[in-house]
């Protein structure tokens, strides 16, 4: 790698800042057409505080009005990747002869991934420095975008027609992150003895694709079927949008399970018999089974009735905390909330089918079983293998919204005199406890579901793989 | 004011980097070597593929059921309970080796021009190789599939189109067929060292062969019998004789043998079938049908029946023994190196004998035809029939007579389809019954009522595959 930098600060008057770096990059994962990249920022400051005219304002403290402009890149993980490498293929050889392939494809294209960031924001200090606020809005482009990796499951797929199962890297589309974030901290108290303050913030963002790769396929799992949710990706559109079926309880009887048109009304067929509610061509529902909302009311479940169930992504992000000192003890408390946003419940889906000879839970002890049964939280009726008696439905989707003690502190410092007493420098002791309770209404395991922001294709599911652990630590730290 | 230009320059290596391992496109490509690895590459990929054969040709047909240990995907297959997401169905494989033939095809002649040793004849040699091979993989897809892609570029760079649309059956039929005629000439003629060499690599007779078959498929039997002919006029292939049947299989390469994709278990070298078929798998197992075929309790076929064909270990429990034995003795078992090394027989004599019977029939010269039927029970020591003339019960000997022949070679299935296919599917219905009688009897009438669309015979493209491509359409049978 080869890098030049320039950078150009400047201040007048402590109260207007301009700073810029220009910089250029030439990194070898890139062929001899791309290897360049030229990166740029500029940061722009006042500091109105210090402006004469606001000298009077005694209860202002050093506070500033900031505006940024960036353009950085970013490399591919894997410095090789371009080059096309043969190496051994199958047995490594078929009779006696050495068997040579090529494993992966020459990449001509690859080249740095931009991201161009604008963001506006401003700084008060308050009282003192009682009170401080920061908030900022910005918004974010990345063009070129890198799909792909190191690993085969993350390379970018393209049809296997191609004797290939994917790119290692592809630059395309573009991507759009906008939001704010707001925090404040406010030192209720302080004393010689005493400390207490307080924090908050508050965040948002909103990720879409702009535009997607040539060729991309919008659409994925549009065969649907039991656990399966159709998967898609509008340009211009936030991701993480659930789209299934919407459902309605159970058919209590087999009579019931009949199509009807738009007013609720029966649909018959040219012999008088009502027409039965069906599941693509492959299915007639029986009673017991799941009702599905006919979105088209043509009297088939299929992917055309699969409409908007839910978002996965929180319309906040944010935590709050205090801390508390008196003399030699210090406590503190973190807590961190997302609201407004949906999860699939995962688990409750693969325990709840009662399609498959695996473990369910307990509430498939409350399901239909005869002709007739109708009651509160009924789940449908067991089949084995039922083509369609758990599809991707709202049944699953459930309000995410939580908010967790995160953390929680209290630490002691042990006394000067004490520690010579002993012999050390300094010593404390502290208690801590992570994730100590969650307030929410989510069923499931965990609402904290991590997202992958450069999956165009990522909905907030939680399989629960790994329980979110407790962790109560306790420790001394010595100095000597 | 202040004002700061900094400048900084981290050079690792300004040169370009190779990765470690491997060669590289531009390193590669230098000698005939080069060009020979890639085509055993193509070789040891097709031979890997054998399983596939086996399942491709055997599971839908009759002369299989299943065993306890078939579950999953092949289960399905087996079934005919066929969905696009069952994953039997991706063609990855396949196209794998014709991805790698193209590189030899399009590579070799750039090769020539650098490499001086690198002679016209040894060239062409290679080139024809890979042409046969391609065209192999197109026969096995256009018979699974029906239309596919036709790709006849190498994957070389990003630069590539992957997202290429699928062709009809005749263009494909055609282009390959083609591209053998131009080619037959280069072909190798037995003139390796070694007898597995001249039997696991393309020879003429080879080439004639897939081009025999080709023309079956097209019901074009004056050329049918033109390609059989030049085989035979080469004198250099014979029956086996009664006594040494079982040597087509162990130990293969036999005179019979025209092309045989080698597996050599003191190389790595190792088959599918052994692990598909021993004992203890449990996954294919004879029918009822094959039972009747070759048992001694029903069958007087001493030379391809019980113990050779098969093998019966107790009531009701029969496992094929093509794969697993050493002898026709129903008792010696493969083992150590030989375990895995049976080969796969794609073409020997008597699959061309008896593809140039069908043609007579079916061009009503019926004394021919009943010549080679029963030239080949005699050579299986079974006494010769007497078929009225008419192209039906000349077409139904033929079929049982290749089933007795062939079983379990992944010929079955397509030779039942040839038959579903000829003269505008007039006789769909025997194909229909046999395709329904592996079916659960709840669907066995749904089923056979929606197979009478021929389109529901061939295998549906991948789910994966339609959605990494959007050019792709789905065969409309599997399309709701």
């Amino acid at each position: 790698m080869i890098s030049g930098v320039g950078t150009f600060n400047y201040k007048f008057k402590d109260r207007y800042m301009a700073q810029t770096v220009l910089r250029g990059d030439a990194q070898s994962s890139f062929g001899q057409n791309n290897r360049w990249g030229l990166f740029k920022g500029i940061n722009l400051g006042w500091r109105f505080s210090s402006e004469e005219f606001l000298e009077s304002l005694t209860w202002l403290g050093e506070s500033m009005i900031r505006a940024t402009w960036g353009v950085a890149g970013r490399q591919p993980s894997d410095p090789y990747a371009r080059f096309a490498t043969y190496q051994s293929a199958g047995n490594g050889s078929y009779m006696l002869n050495p068997a040579v392939a090529p494993t992966s494809i020459q990449l001509n294209n690859l080249q740095w991934e931009n991201v161009t960031t604008w963001e506006v924001g401003g700084e008060l200090n308050l009282f003192h420095d009682k009170v401080y606020v920061d908030g900022s809005y910005y918004y974010k482009v990345t063009t070129d975008l890198l799909f792909g990796g190191t690993n085969e499951s993350d390379y970018y797929p393209i049809p296997y027609s191609s004797g290939f199962n994917g790119l290692k890297f592809l630059n395309a589309g573009e991507m759009t992150n906008y939001g704010w974030e707001f925090m404040a901290d406010y030192k209720a108290l302080r004393s010689k003895d005493w400390l207490l303050s307080f924090n908050f913030n508050i965040s948002q963002n909103i990720n879409s694709f702009s535009k997607l790769p040539d060729n991309f396929n919008p659409e994925r799992s549009t065969s649907i079927g039991n656990e399966q949710y159709p998967l898609r990706v509008v340009e211009g559109e936030p991701i993480g949008s659930f789209f299934g079926f919407r459902y309605l309880g159970v058919y209590e009887r087999d009579e019931d399970a009949v199509a009807r048109d738009a007013n609720g009304d029966v649909l018959y067929d040219s012999d008088g018999i009502p027409i039965p509610m069906r599941y693509t061509d492959s299915y007639v529902f029986k009673g017991g089974d799941p009702i599905y909302e006919d979105i088209n009311k043509d009297g088939k479940i299929d992917i055309n009735d699969a409409v908007y169930i839910g978002d996965s992504n929180p319309n906040f992000i944010g935590g709050f905390g205090s801390a508390l000192k008196y003399k030699n003890w210090d406590l503190s408390l973190a807590f961190h909330y997302r609201l407004g946003f949906d999860i699939i419940n995962g688990i409750a889906m693969q325990t709840e089918g009662m399609n498959s000879r695996d473990n369910q839970s307990k509430a498939v002890l409350s399901r239909w079983r005869v002709q007739g049964d109708n009651y509160e939280g009924m789940l449908p009726r067991a089949y084995m293998n039922h083509p369609a008696n758990n599809l991707g439905s709202d049944r699953y989707v459930e309000k995410g919204d939580y908010l967790r003690l995160n953390n929680v502190k209290l630490s002691y410092m042990l006394s000067p005199e004490l520690c010579r007493k002993i012999g050390v420098r300094k010593a404390n002791i502290a208690f801590s406890a992570r994730k100590l309770f969650t307030w929410t209404k989510y069923s499931g395991q965990d609402p904290e579901i991590s997202q992958d922001a450069t999956d165009p294709f990522w909905i907030g599911v939680d399989y629960a793989r790994t329980p979110p652990p407790q962790v109560y630590t306790f420790s001394i730290g010595v100095g000597f | 004011m202040i004002l700061l230009v900094s400048s900084q320059l981290s050079c690792d290596t300004w040169i370009e980097l190779l990765p470690p391992s491997g060669l590289t496109r531009e390193e590669f490509w230098k000698t005939k070597a080069d060009v020979q690895a890639v085509l055993m590459a193509a070789y040891t990929t097709f031979a890997g593929l054998d399983g596939k054969l086996f399942i491709m040709g055997e599971i839908r047909a009759d002369m299989i059921e299943k065993g306890s240990n078939l579950t999953g995907d092949n289960l399905k297959l087996y079934e005919n309970n066929i969905y696009p997401d069952n994953s039997a169905c991706n063609w990855a494989d396949f196209y794998k080796v014709i991805n790698y033939c193209n590189e030899v095809i399009v590579n070799a002649p750039k090769v020539q021009e650098i490499d001086d040793t690198f002679t016209d004849y040894q060239m062409q040699g290679l080139v024809s190789e890979a042409y046969f091979l391609r065209s192999l993989a197109y026969f096995y897809l256009v018979r699974i599939y029906k239309d596919v892609p036709l790709v006849l570029e190498p994957t070389e760079t990003d630069d590539s189109d992957f997202y290429i649309e699928k062709q009809t059956e005749e263009t494909i039929l055609n282009q390959i067929v083609t591209d053998l005629e131009a080619n037959r000439a280069f072909a190798p003629s037995e003139s390796f060292q070694t007898i597995a060499e001249n039997k696991g690599r393309a020879s003429k007779a080879a080439f004639d062969a897939l081009l025999a078959d080709i023309a079956l498929w097209k019901f074009d039997y004056e050329a049918v019998i033109k390609y059989v002919e030049r085989v035979e006029m080469t004198d250099k292939f014979e029956l086996m004789p009664s006594g040494k049947w079982f040597e087509l299989f162990y130990p293969g390469n036999s005179l019979e043998g025209i092309f045989e994709f080698q597996f050599n278990g003191n190389l790595s070298q190792n088959n599918s079938t052994y692990g598909m078929t021993y004992r203890f798998a449990n996954q294919y197992i004879p029918s009822q049908k094959a039972l009747e075929m070759f048992s001694f309790e029903y069958a007087s076929e001493l030379v391809r029946g019980e113990d050779s064909s098969i093998k019966k270990y107790g009531e009701d429990d029969f496992i094929i023994w093509k794969y697993v034995g050493q002898a026709p003795d129903g008792q010696s078992v493969r083992a150590g190196s030989d375990q895995y090394s049976c080969n796969w027989i794609v073409y020997r004599y008597a699959d061309l004998l008896l593809m140039k019977a069908e043609a007579y029939s079916q061009l009503e010269r019926y004394n021919e035809a009943l010549l080679i039927l029963n030239e080949i029970r005699d050579r299986a020591n079974v006494g010769p029939k007497n078929i009225a003339n008419s192209p039906v019960a000349f077409e139904d000997a033929i079929l049982e007579e290749r089933a007795l022949e062939f079983a379990y070679e992944g010929k079955r299935w397509f030779d039942l389809l040839r038959m579903g296919r000829r003269n505008n599917y007039a006789r769909k219905d025997k194909l229909i019954e046999i395709i329904v009688s592996n079916v659960p009897s709840t669907q066995k009438r749904i089923l056979a009522t929606k197979l009478t669309n021929p389109l529901g015979w061939y295998l549906p493209i991948y789910e994966t595959e339609m959605e990494r491509n959007k050019n792709l359409i789905q065969n409309p049978y599997y399309d709701f």
